[in-house]
């Protein structure tokens, strides 16, 4: 389908389009898998080729067709709602959003979207983190974050992981907000954009710590991952797959 | 005065003058001071000539007062503002039951003691306040003070509050003064349980009526166990655990402790104990068990009767329950993640009724994971396992934008349009990798879509539009989206922006949403289409866009829920369920009084759900006897034929067949074929609703005495205290004015006055 790039082309006339706004999916093909990024009062985008190198890393690694690039987003913006997968990341503290923004937000999860929260600085209670928990808290009045068990469904849905990892290791776990027996926002303090960012030279902007290359693999296959569950949910929950699953995990 | 002038029995005097009151008043000082001004030389004058002359003056100035005021007597016919009081007395068959009290007596000998005592108290209202009597079963009809004290409860309902606002509401000239209302409180129409619904307070409220209530049946010694009510799901799942819950209520009696017993149709399904609180204390009852058995049933929660029990039939209570078949089984395969496929999985896996497998290819031999297969949760495609040995298992299986190509499918592609010829529900849906883009044209499954594909790739076209409903679309069940006409909610969804392109429709398969007029091949391209191929059914959605009507309708501030809503009835379509069949048979009501005959109405329907005129249909009755615990097989009680006329109906109306549960199922075939079948089922009470649920309800007569501001009388003898609103004032019927100045001899004596005092005046020496 054209959605992404009929959209994309009226975007791409706005300063809210990430890089270069490349509206072109990568496969050539329909129906593409978009992300939105966030923009919010803070330092919203503190790794502006993530989101497109992840892409290129979905397309590479699944059938899952993408687009090229992220799309930057308002709350306010109809395309929100076209793209349920939001990237909301930050480097550092960043402003609470007003009543509209989460009132949009909160309608975004119930009815189906997945957000993906990302703190870069390297703070797990201060910083980024405590603004992404203080937000997510507000779109769920006010309950506390879970830590998702590595059970879940997410740690398996195309890799089979046993931890969360990104440009750091600040915290092996990543928390969660559920909706309707879905997680359907998540929290990492690992800075994940930041192992996926490449210069326009192709190398990797930032080095990984402590684990290096094998780490920022580990990183990618969370990222497809969270991809995964967005787009199947608890697919590889069901009975059919467990004895495969299980099978494998005892080897 | 004439003879009509007696009828006058009030009088006053008046004032005629046309002029305003403070110009005569002005004119009178005037007067005044001039008599006085020249009265000034009469002061010299001997006594007696002086009071003669200073009266005549006096005299004269009263007649000329007089003249201008013009005085007048008012006679007026008058009486105080009526009022009346209603009488009403509930006359429907609960009011034979026993009272309850020591003696024994039913409530109508009750009411009639009641109304014949009261009577005097009635008679010394004030004169201008008119007692009316009425009586009220289903209705409200006038009666008399005589014939309250004879009247027969006879009625077949009680419906208390059409009763009172009939009487608040009638005769507007004649304010109501106050209502005396006389009855058990067992409605059977309009007022459920104890307490009295919000919106019925409020109008007592306003209206301002005291409405005092006469609450008979619950003395002293009155002892009733009763099933009050009875809560279920509206249907069931064989096999999956359904819960039932009663309340029962105990009057009259110390704590008893009695089995419960939930039967469907006749047989015992469960059996509990329950611990009742004595003085109409409540308790509920839990059943929790697994229906065996698919269709629609007869149930009924009941206690055994105990000693002294004035009402039994309130014992039992009966209702209907469907339980449908398993949970629906579902294969969803889909050629890749997306934002299509993930929302037609979280819908079916919120769906409790339906059970979903899901196969997505997440990998093409083409994708590099870039890691060992251990490390990866994937499993090989078990095309053989699906397609050849689980296939039958299935109830729907839906291709997804699922190119079958890659993996060696084409072998089983047979398989699954026998699957859809047997009888099972296919649904494909579009997009990049589906249909014609994935070589299905020259396929056999080709055979069974509802749509024509063109050979080729190619066909996959991107341009937005909003698609149109298809007349069809407008009655098919599948496109029954709340929100008003189903074309406008459409039109206020989400444009779609790709679909893919068709020869058209199969034969006999129905469009029900179309792309109006497409930038590339002929206008009205089906978009959504259904088909009946042998006994399946199939549905082809030429579009991945259908998710745009869950999240980017509600970013839209739309419900966000069509998507949801349209997948569900195309579920039930495809399986075939029975509430969505083309033949279907209602009882109306679902419950018959004893003796009342049988209603039953068959309506049959085309393919495209339009009533179909001139189908035959066949009705059978069958009918479940109590038996005990052990199983009654259905008995046929009754068998009819018909056909159904232009409206597509058949009303089939038989004979009571006595009390016990039923069902009516019945087939029906139309010149194209087979239209399926349908049953539903009914109850035929042992006896009538008036007895069934005759118990008394003091507490709803003490809620309407306390919502109009009445009070609940106990006594006969307490009817003269209480308390009405009498009307104030008094109304003139009759008036008329007789002017006592306005005549010529008036002004005679006015003139001869004033003549007089001159000539007496001049004679004594005065100018």
């Amino acid at each position: 389908m054209s959605r992404a790039f009929t959209r994309r082309a009226l975007l791409a006339a706005t300063p809210a389009v990430l890089g270069a706004g490349a509206a072109r999916a990568l496969s050539g093909g329909h129906n593409p898998f978009t992300v939105a990024q966030l923009q919010h009062g803070g330092n919203w985008n503190p790794r502006p080729t993530a989101m497109r190198r992840l892409l290129w890393e979905v397309s590479k690694r699944t059938s899952i067709d993408v687009a090229a690039d992220a799309t930057a987003v308002t709350t306010d913006a109809r395309e929100l709602f076209y793209q349920p997968f939001l990237y909301w990341t930050s480097d550092g503290e960043f402003p609470p959003l007003d009543a509209r923004a989460r009132e949009k937000l909160a309608r975004y999860l119930a009815f189906g979207g997945f957000i993906l929260c990302d703190s870069v600085d390297g703070a797990v209670d201060r910083g980024a983190a405590a603004s992404f928990r203080r937000e997510l808290g507000a779109l769920t009045s006010n309950r506390p974050l879970d830590v998702i068990p590595r059970e879940h469904v997410l740690f398996k849905s195309f890799y089979l992981l046993d931890r969360a990892e990104g440009r750091m290791v600040n915290s092996p776990d990543l928390w969660g907000i559920t909706v309707d027996n879905r997680v359907a926002a998540v929290l990492t303090v690992n800075d994940l954009g930041g192992a996926y960012a490449r210069d326009n030279f192709g190398y990797y902007l930032h080095e990984v710590v402590p684990g290096g290359d094998l780490q920022r693999d580990r990183a990618f296959r969370l990222g497809v991952n969270l991809v995964m569950y967005a787009t199947c949910l608890d697919y590889k929950e069901d009975q059919v797959h467990i004895p495969f699953i299980l099978k494998k995990r005892r080897r | 005065m004439d003879a009509q002038d007696l009828a006058y029995n009030d009088w006053s005097i008046t004032a005629l003058s046309p002029w305003p009151w403070p110009v005569l008043a002005a004119a009178v000082v005037l007067l005044a001071v001039a008599a006085w001004v020249v009265a000034g030389p009469l002061r010299t004058a001997p006594g007696a000539t002086r009071r003669l002359l200073l009266g005549l003056r006096a005299l004269g100035l009263l007649a000329g007062a007089a003249l201008l005021v013009e005085p007048g007597l008012q006679l007026q016919q008058v009486s105080s503002t009526p009022g009346r009081v209603a009488v009403l007395l509930d006359t429907s068959r609960s009011m034979g039951l026993p009272s309850g009290g020591e003696a024994p007596a039913t409530r109508m000998d009750r009411a009639r003691e009641f109304v014949t005592v009261a009577a005097a108290a009635l008679q010394r209202l004030p004169p201008s306040v008119s007692v009316e009597s009425w009586t009220f079963d289903r209705a409200l009809a006038p009666s008399t003070a005589e014939a309250l004290r004879t009247v027969a409860p006879a009625g077949d309902r009680s419906d208390l509050w059409r009763a009172l606002t009939g009487v608040l509401d009638g005769r507007p000239g004649k304010p109501l003064a106050g209502v005396l209302l006389i009855s058990d409180g067992a409605d059977t129409h309009d007022l459920p349980g104890n307490g009295l619904p919000l919106e019925a307070a409020e109008r007592l409220r306003r209206a301002g009526v005291p409405v005092h209530t006469v609450a008979l049946g619950a003395e002293r010694g009155y002892r009733d166990v009763a099933v009050e009510s009875v809560r279920a799901d509206d249907f069931a799942f064989v096999r999956n655990p359904l819960e039932v819950e009663a309340t029962l209520v105990a009057t009259g009696y110390d704590a008893l402790d009695l089995p419960v017993t939930l039967r469907r149709d006749g047989r015992v399904v469960a059996v509990t104990q329950v611990q009742l609180p004595g003085g109409g204390g409540r308790a509920v009852a839990r059943f929790k068990f697994e229906p065996r058995d698919v269709g629609e049933a007869v149930y009924a929660v009941e206690v055994p009767a105990q000693v002294g029990e004035v009402i039994v039939d309130n014992n039992r209570r009966s209702f209907t329950l469907k339980t449908i078949r398993d949970r629906i089984r579902v294969l969803q395969v889909a050629g890749r993640p997306s934002w299509d496929v993930r929302f037609l999985r979280r819908l079916l896996k919120e769906n409790p009724s339906v059970d979903l497998i899901s196969f997505f290819i997440l990998r093409t031999p083409s994708d590099n994971a870039n890691v060992r297969q251990d490390e990866l949760s994937l499993i090989p495609f078990p095309t053989r396992e699906l397609f050849t040995e689980e296939l039958g298992t299935f109830d729907v299986v839906v291709f997804q934008n699922f190119n079958f190509g890659p993996y060696e499918m084409g072998a089983y592609l047979p398989n699954v349009r026998q699957f859809v010829l047997n009888g099972g529900g296919f649904a494909m849906v579009g997009g990049e990798l589906s249909f014609s883009e994935a070589g299905y044209d020259s396929t056999v499954l080709a055979d069974v879509l509802p749509v024509r594909l063109p050979p080729g790739r190619g066909h996959y076209v991107e341009e937005p539009y909003t698609p149109t409903v298809t007349e069809a679309g407008r009655r098919h069940p599948i496109m029954a989206l709340p929100g008003g006409r189903v074309g406008d909610v459409v039109g206020r969804l989400p444009q779609f922006e790709g679909f893919n392109l068709t020869d058209g429709l199969a034969p006999g398969a129905e469009a029900l949403l179309t792309h109006p007029a497409p930038r590339s091949g002929p206008r009205d391209q089906p978009v959504l289409a259904v088909r009946e191929v042998g006994k399946g059914r199939t549905l082809s959605l030429m579009t991945d866009n259908l998710w745009f009507w869950a999240l980017p309708d509600a970013g839209a501030d739309g419900r966000g829920t069509a998507h949801r809503e349209l997948w569900a009835n195309a579920i039930r379509w495809l399986i075939g369920d029975p509430a969505l069949s083309r033949v279907r048979v209602e009882a109306r009501g679902g419950a018959f009084d004893p003796g009342q005959p049988v209603e039953l109405v068959v309506r049959a329907f085309d393919a495209s759900y339009r009533p179909l005129p001139g189908a035959h249909a066949e009705l059978v009755l069958e009918g479940a006897l109590e038996g005990g615990d052990a199983a009654v097989p259905y008995r046929a009680v009754a068998q009819q034929k018909g056909v159904t006329g232009p409206e597509g109906e058949w009303v089939v109306r038989v004979p009571s067949p006595g009390p016990g549960a039923y069902r009516a199922r019945v087939t029906a075939r139309a010149a194209a074929g087979s239209l399926g079948s349908d049953e539903d089922a009914f109850l035929v009470r042992q006896s009538d609703r008036e007895i069934a649920e005759g118990a008394p309800r003091p507490e709803l007569m003490a809620a309407l005495s306390e919502a109009s501001g009445g009070t609940v009388v106990r006594s006969p003898d307490d009817v003269g205290g209480l308390e009405w609103k009498i009307p104030e004032g008094v109304r003139v019927h009759r008036r008329r004015t007789e002017p006592l100045w306005d005549r010529w001899e008036a002004g005679a004596v006015f003139a001869l006055l004033w003549a007089l005092e001159w000539v007496l005046r001049r004679r004594a020496g005065f100018a």
